[in-house]
């Protein structure tokens, strides 16, 4: 074999700089920076340096490897040079792409398995794991396409544009396109692909996760198993086939004189064209927003600049609670709240400002949130709410209640005054819980309080009067959230129901779901909408009722793509009208609607943002649009659909 | 009768849709100087590349040394010494060192007779590749065709961009080493100067085809310019071999193949001019005359 | 005279031209139509990175590109005097760069103009893309003059920015240029229009105007020389 040794001679002295290069960025960087925090008592990776690397620099360095181990031995002459004596083709495109590729493996994969092998004792390795076994194949991937640009163009430049922009689309193009997201690096990699775990914890999570992993028994450690998910072997052997195929075709386009000639007018077209593609399959995915039909600017006599915090309405009129931090941090307070009536079937839609005194304000800024303020338009003068003060228990360093009432408050002559008051506390078994939900329904209110359901009857003349109360199901749960994967099924839901005279079953359901905390759910007829930062939009349908406690089964999901999260960031739904779920999602994340009327076909068909605004509150219009509210109030017209 | 060392009959050949080669037929007889013509463009070092199984013809089928040079590439390649026009090499290798590496895929390769090159040609071991001098380069690029001691020797413009004494000494080297060893020499080039005293045969290549292969020297004692003075219209076209007619003050030049006594009484009588002299060509005019003459236009006096 | 040079540049520099406004328009065009984010992302978005992209672009090609042509002999041998070719050279470039970004104010306007930004809001940040631009363009064909290659001449293009960006960082976190950084560097330029700081925005045209002048009689001195060092 001298003819091999001859070529993989010429090839190390070739690329042994590369190498000497990679190894002082991949591997001596996060050395050094290892070394330092332990220094510092940090413990040694106490960052995730070679991750970060591995991921921004491991497609361009293995682009800078096949282009260079390639163009050099295809540009000009030197071509002729060595092809006229009896080298086979096929043996120097093979040595020079596995020298190449050795390269870039060391470079990449020792620092991961040195952190491994450091961290070993650690349980959160899923997504070191995840990069070493995911975005390395990746990688080989993207040198082999590289490899053949290299032997196709044979001018540098041009090879290492040409391979940026097919780099480009590996990366993004199934994230952005829906039918290829089982080829997206990133969405298999944040699935914690391959794992050594216990082997009580070896399959668990959400069904639509634990349907897809697979467990390997690891011979030398009886409690230890090895778990994968089966999408990565699927995405190996997309990398692989399609790397093989690349090197074949290199082979080929070297001996046939292959060449595809491109000018500097062709690399960036080329480059602008991926740029574009990617742009429009960002489009494709996101559809269109939806439309404002008005924007209706907050204004308050105090100008003090405030936004909306909460709505309480009742058709198209009610009450809107608004707070204003920034002038509140100006002069030294924490935030400032106000009260205002608005009317949206007026020309000028707001009515009076209401200043909420200070020993309201504390009652206020808990009910900020749904679900805690009720008016009605019976009663346009007055708002209900519960007011909860809580001290520390000494005995076991828990929050106590030692007051829990609900107040009728009067909107009359630019104050908001407390006409009315029901103490709760007498009735309230439990003192250590908190109030999770307050609502209206057929004049009737409606408190969660301390894992109890409180009902009043709604008087003609908007006074409150106590009718019965009940104890929620101990060990019934109405929320089913990622916090609670561990310890509760998710093919099911179980709610527990509000016994009250004249509710139907699915009555029942929405005033139990209304009356949640965290709005994390909520319900139309039947069906209950559930969806988290993490966990998927799931549809819940109604199997049975058995003493009071609906259990509801799984109907369909939807994983929101990265795409769909970053533009609808961690949305809640808020409601759901006629087969479309309505989520606000915080920090700007805006309006996003989604159809559920097929749960095994859930589809995002609506978004809506507006610059610099924060939407808090949201509310059904009778005309069938929405009030958002920021800043401004925002009627929505909501997105279309074929019934 | 001894095979050619090459035989290349209907060779055809395009780039894309322009058509360089439109049935070359050559043979070089074995142990042959042979010597490869024509202007730029004309498709030399596309047919040497055809030779050694570079490129794949449209048409036609090359046999050098008796193998195919397509079906038998390696074999082709490994019993060839080449030697590229301008010729390129790994710029960062030491002489040394590429030596050893050439020589790895040659299972022939002949490293005394290699070791005594290096001195013969004055070639510096340990000097990169990239710092050579022209000349030096194109003696390292000879070496490393000659060191597995090859039968058929393929010389593309080996002298290009060479100073007259370089290539004055580069031929010397070509002609001392290999003209006494029986080896084939097929070597083209534009400076037909040079040519002209080492080979044995010439063909000349022009517009696809080869418009002409020789020996040297019947090719030199054949075409001949005659010069005729008379009055009246000449048409020497009634004669066949007309390779350029020119008007040179008051007579006439006219350059012609295969030139007789024949020819001579039928210029004379289609022309009614005299002749007044007949000139010997070197194998620049003769070239000049195949490849731009008119072949015997219409001139008036 | 000075029409055929003009014509010259034109022809060899038009591509980048329509490459820029298909790319920066059409990304608009979509941007806004869909209104996959805020119509302000789009407009910033398109402002910036138009105001990057096109003189990166166009600078690489407006001398080095002649340089490794080899035609830039003659084209200083011919009876023009060269600081007037090298004019012509920059009239064309910033015609080329600015193009686009202001085609994209246009179509901004025309999509979007009262929809969620006034017509003011809109125009502003392109207005800064478009100064921006000229100034890098400035600087990038003064350091660049004597790059051998359009890949080199791009590098240098990228160092510049680098440096700037460089400085703003320094500055920032460690306040060692006292402020100073976004008047030097044309970053105050969008300092002052995306974040409509105008404070600053006399001082930042001024101080960049010197320094653009002065770069250009410096490029336009060495642009005169890379003929007369072969005589």
């Amino acid at each position: 074999m001298k003819s091999g040794k001859a070529l993989l001679w010429k090839e190390w002295r070739e690329i042994r700089w590369f190498l000497v290069a990679g190894a002082a960025i991949f591997i001596g960087w996060p050395l050094l920076e290892a070394v330092g925090n332990y220094r510092l008592g940090r413990g040694f990776y106490s960052t995730d340096m070679p991750e970060a690397i591995a991921l921004l620099l491991g497609g361009p360095f293995a682009i800078l490897v096949a282009v260079g181990v390639t163009c050099r031995d295809l540009k000009g002459k030197i071509a002729c040079f060595w092809q006229s004596r009896p080298v086979s083709i096929r043996r120097w495109a093979v040595t020079k792409y596995l020298v190449g590729l050795a390269v870039v493996l060391i470079v990449l994969c020792v620092p991961l398995v040195m952190k491994i092998f450091v961290m070993r004792a650690e349980h959160e390795l899923g997504q070191l794991s995840g990069i070493l076994t995911c975005h390395t194949f990746t990688v080989i991937l993207i040198y082999s396409i590289s490899f053949l640009a290299g032997c196709l163009i044979r001018m540098p430049v041009y090879a290492v544009i040409f391979s940026g922009a097919l780099a480009l689309l590996v990366y993004f193009l199934p994230i952005l396109a829906p039918p290829l997201e089982s080829f997206s690096v990133f969405n298999i990699m944040i699935q914690s692909p391959v794992v050594v775990v216990q082997l009580s914890e070896s399959v668990q999570g959400e069904p639509w996760i634990a349907e897809k992993m697979r467990v390997v028994k690891i011979p030398w450690a009886d409690d230890l198993v090895l778990r994968y998910n089966i999408d990565l072997l699927r995405y190996i052997a997309f990398a692989l086939a399609g790397s093989f195929a690349a090197v074949v075709l290199s082979a080929v386009a070297v001996k046939r004189n292959w060449r595809l000639k491109v000018g500097q007018k062709l690399m960036f077209w080329l480059l602008g064209g991926v740029a574009m593609f990617l742009l429009l399959t960002v489009v494709f995915q996101l559809r269109s927003n939806l439309t404002c039909i008005r924007q209706i600017p907050i204004k308050t006599a105090s100008e003090k600049g405030f936004d909306v915090a909460a709505i309480a309405s009742d058709g198209d009129k009610g009450v809107l609670l608004l707070h204003c931090r920034k002038t509140a941090y100006a002069e030294g307070k924490a935030m400032y709240y106000s009260l205002m009536t608005f009317d949206l079937s007026l020309k000028e839609p707001f009515g009076e400002e209401f200043v909420i005194p200070e020993d309201l304000e504390k009652a206020v800024w808990q009910n900020v949130g749904r679900s805690k303020l009720v008016w009605s338009a019976k009663h346009p003068q007055l708002l209900y709410m519960v007011r909860e003060l809580h001290s520390q228990d000494k005995t076991d360093d828990k929050s106590k209640l030692n007051c829990a009432e609900i107040l009728t408050i009067s909107l009359s002559d630019s104050e908001a005054v407390v006409t009315d008051k029901i103490d709760l506390l007498p009735h309230i078994e439990n003192r250590k819980g908190y109030c999770n939900g307050m609502c209206i329904y057929k004049d009737r209110v409606f408190v969660n309080l301390s894992g109890q359901v409180f009902i009043f009857d709604l008087g003609a003349d908007g006074k409150l009067t106590f009718k019965s109360v009940t104890k929620r199901q101990v060990g019934v749960y109405d929320k089913v959230t990622r916090r609670d994967a561990s310890r509760h099924t998710f093919a099911t839901m179980l709610v527990g129901l509000i016994p009250a005279e004249g509710l139907t079953t699915e009555e029942q359901l929405k005033v139990a779901v209304e009356l949640t905390d965290y709005p994390e759910i909520a319900s139309e007829g039947d069906i209950i909408i559930g969806m988290d930062y993490d966990s998927p939009l799931t549809v819940y349908r109604l199997k049975e009722v058995r003493d009071d406690v609906a259990t509801l089964e799984m109907a369909g999901y939807h994983r929101p793509t990265p795409l769909e999260r970053f533009t609808g960031m961690f949305p809640t739904p808020v409601f759901v009208r006629d087969g479309l779920a309505y989520t606000l999602g915080g920090f700007g994340g805006g309006l996003t609607v989604y159809d559920v009327r097929q749960p095994q076909y859930i589809k995002r068909i609506g978004h809506y943002v507006a610059p610099d605004e924060m939407f808090l509150a949201i509310a059904p219009l009778p005309d069938g649009n929405i009030l958002v509210g920021g800043s401004k109030l925002h009627i929505v017209r909501p997105p279309k659909v074929k019934r | 009768m001894n095979e050619p060392a090459i035989k290349i009959e209907g060779l055809r050949f395009s780039y894309g849709r322009e058509e360089v080669l439109r049935g070359v037929d050559l043979e070089v007889p074995a142990g042959s100087i042979f010597g490869f013509l024509g202007p730029n463009g004309s498709g030399k070092t596309t047919t040497i590349k055809i030779l050694l199984g570079l490129l794949k013809p449209g048409a036609g089928a090359c046999r050098i040394g008796g193998l195919d040079s397509q079906k038998d590439v390696m074999a082709v390649r490994r019993s060839v010494g080449y030697m590229a026009e301008d010729q390129q090499m790994f710029g960062w290798m030491r002489v040394g060192q590429i030596i050893r590496w050439v020589g790895s895929f040659y299972p022939g390769w002949d490293q005394k007779f290699v070791e005594e090159l290096v001195d013969l040609l004055e070639l510096p071991s340990d000097a990169r590749v990239k710092n050579l001098s022209k000349g030096q380069n194109s003696r390292l690029a000879l070496l490393l065709a000659l060191g597995h001691r090859p039968k058929i020797v393929i010389l593309d413009d080996p002298t290009l961009g060479l100073d007259p004494i370089a290539r004055k000494d580069f031929l010397r080297y070509v002609i001392g080493l290999l003209q006494s060893n029986g080896v084939t020499v097929f070597f083209s080039s534009h400076l037909l100067y040079e040519i002209e005293p080492v080979a044995d045969y010439v063909a000349i290549l022009n517009d696809g085809v080869i418009i002409k292969a020789a020996k040297t020297d019947e090719l030199r004692q054949s075409v001949k310019k005659i010069l005729l003075r008379g009055a009246g219209d000449i048409e020497p076209g009634g004669v066949g071999g007309i390779l350029d007619v020119a008007r040179m003050r008051e007579s006439i030049a006219v350059t012609i193949e295969d030139y007789n006594q024949m020819k001579r009484e039928a210029i004379e009588k289609t022309s009614r001019c005299a002749i007044v002299d007949e000139v010997d060509l070197n194998l620049d005019e003769i070239f000049e005359a195949y490849v731009i003459g008119n072949r015997g236009q219409k001139v008036k006096v | 005279m000075i029409k055929a040079l003009f014509w010259k540049e034109w022809c060899e520099h038009r591509w980048k031209l329509a490459y820029g406004c298909v790319l920066l328009m059409g990304f608009v065009a979509v941007g806004l139509r869909s209104r996959i984010v805020q119509d302000a992302v789009i407009v910033v978005f398109a402002a910036v990175g138009g105001s990057v992209l096109m003189p990166l672009l166009v600078g690489m090609g407006l001398v080095a590109a002649e340089r490794s042509d080899g035609s830039l002999e003659m084209l200083l041998a011919l009876p023009v005097r060269s600081w007037k070719i090298f004019a012509v050279k920059m009239a064309m470039g910033t015609l080329v760069c600015v193009g686009p970004i202001v085609g994209c104010m246009v179509l901004s306007l025309a999509m979007a103009a009262g929809r969620e930004m006034s017509a003011s809001r809109i125009i502003v940040p392109y207005l800064g893309g478009v100064a921006f631009s000229i100034v890098m363009l400035v600087w990038m064909v003064a350091f660049s003059i004597r790059q051998p290659s359009e890949a080199r001449a791009g590098l240098v293009g990228i160092a510049v920015f680098m440096v700037w960006f460089f400085m703003i960082i320094l500055d920032e976190s460690a306040w060692l240029l006292d402020g100073s950084s976004l008047v030097i560097t044309p970053f105050g330029i969008f300092d002052c229009t995306l974040d409509r700081n105008y404070d600053i925005l006399p001082k930042v045209i001024s101080v960049q105007l010197v320094i653009g002048f002065c770069l250009m009689m410096w490029a336009a001195y060495r642009f005169g020389k890379l003929g007369r060092t072969k005589e």
